[in-house]
């Protein structure tokens, strides 16, 4: 790096004014590089702000922080600390003791089913979007299409699919699988639903394409469970 | 920009500390996973000012969502903290990210307003010296200047370090940091340009 480069560095960042005598020098004898650095100072302000607003957004954050925020946080920590990919080296047994309980609990659900009960709940009836899961009424099976009822697509939409698992209490969580479509019906691969827990989320949205995805309508949200 | 404070030194030792911090915490010794969470306590309401700032309106169950996505990338993510900045900036980003995804999602900005029931018309940014591009697009396009200038970049404009601290840290000359961080903005600069212009 040259000397001139240094003096152009240090007077995007602001350590050198127009005022010192090396800017003045460099201004006479390279004045197209100087308009040049003074372009960058443009890009450099705005980096300040961006940083400065950040450092503002987090000290608000700090004073505002709750007893309850604290305790979310920390039964986060004890989540993702007992979750087997975690480096805290949980005990295999209680891992395989834990899926040996989810595996009987799961059997004595099924066991338990009224025959023909719905595999499909709606979860939310407010939202109405005309989007209307027609199948499948019998869990989501690989090889076995998913079908809706829907206004048809104009030629900029497409149908947007967005599976989340359920958790206990039977919230959507973490995002599984997203996904676009051009017909009202999808089908799973195996590979697909390989690694889905039991019950998942469903939502199905009509987006646009030349907004950059934006969603014209939301179905409500199923829970569906998902076949073995 | 000011000359940078004498806190430099004190700056890079708080990081050297979040990332001694982090290795304890894993390592779940009691003390220091409480301070952990003491410390990343203000991460959901990080999420309420920046949806706030945003001008955002979120549903309370679309924030207990992306607050839940937030929580479990970070600790997720947690054993790749390398302390390059502080640990609240560093969750901060992912705030930043998770939100913004749910925004994009939505595609709800703040600033469009319906006017007319037909026009959309840009509401300005009203606060003096606030950023002209979106600070999530900001950091977005820093990142995507790679490793090492995306760092030299970041600990200049969002540590406040100065050049010679950031050498320092570094371990590399004073004039090699200024090189890569003049090319870097050349850099930045090409990609922030259809930004600015949308922002005029």
């Amino acid at each position: 790096m040259t000397r001139d480069d240094e003096l152009l560095a240090s007077y995007v960042a602001g350590e050198l004014g127009d005022d010192s005598a090396e800017i003045r020098e460099l201004r006479a004898r390279r004045p197209e590089a100087l308009a040049a650095a003074a372009d960058l100072s443009t890009v450099a302000r705005e980096l300040d702000a961006g940083g400065a607003l950040e450092r503002r957004l987090i000290v608000a954050a700090r004073a505002q922080a709750s007893a309850s925020d604290r305790e979310r946080v920390a039964s986060a920590f004890e989540r993702s600390s007992r979750a087997p990919s975690s480096r805290f080296g949980v005990s295999r047994w209680l891992v395989a003791a834990a899926l040996v309980l989810s595996a009987a609990g799961a059997a004595l659900y099924f066991q338990r089913r009224a025959p023909g009960e719905r595999e499909v709940q709606v979860l939310n009836r407010d939202r109405d979007a005309q989007i209307v899961l027609r199948t499948p009424q019998a869990p989501l099976t690989a090889g076995v299409a998913l079908e809706w009822n829907a206004p048809a697509l104009a030629a900029s939409e497409r149908f947007s699919l967005e599976f989340r698992a359920l958790d206990a209490g039977g919230s959507p969580g973490k995002l599984l699988r997203r996904l676009r479509c051009t017909s009202a019906s999808w089908t799973p691969s195996t590979a697909d639903l390989s690694d889905w827990p039991e019950q998942v989320s469903l939502v199905i949205a009509r987006v646009e394409l030349e907004s950059g995805g934006r969603e014209l309508a939301l179905s409500q949200p199923f829970s569906l469970r998902v076949a073995r | 920009m000011t000359s940078r404070p004498s806190e430099e030194t004190t700056q890079a030792d708080a990081h050297a500390a979040d990332r001694s911090l982090v290795q304890r915490a894993l390592a779940r010794e009691p003390r220091a996973v409480d301070e952990l969470v003491a410390r990343l306590a203000c991460t959901p309401a990080m999420l309420r000012v920046l949806q706030r700032q945003l001008g955002a309106r979120l549903r309370p169950d679309e924030l207990t969502d992306i607050e839940q996505n937030i929580l479990g990338a970070l600790w997720g993510k947690l054993a790749g903290y390398e302390g390059r900045a502080a640990l609240e900036t560093w969750a901060f980003r992912f705030v930043q990210l998770e939100l913004h995804k749910a925004l994009d999602r939505r595609r709800r900005s703040a600033r469009l307003t319906l006017v007319d029931g037909e026009r959309l018309e840009v509401v300005p940014c009203a606060e003096p010296g606030a950023p002209q591009i979106e600070p999530a697009t900001l950091r977005a396009c820093v990142e995507r200047l790679g490793s090492p200038t995306c760092e030299i970049v970041s600990m200049r404009h969002y540590d406040e370090l100065s050049f010679e601290e950031i050498a320092r840290q570094r371990g590399e000359a004073l004039s090699a940091v200024k090189a890569r961080y003049y090319r870097g903005l050349e850099r930045l600069k090409a990609l922030l340009e259809p930004h600015l212009r949308r922002q005029l």
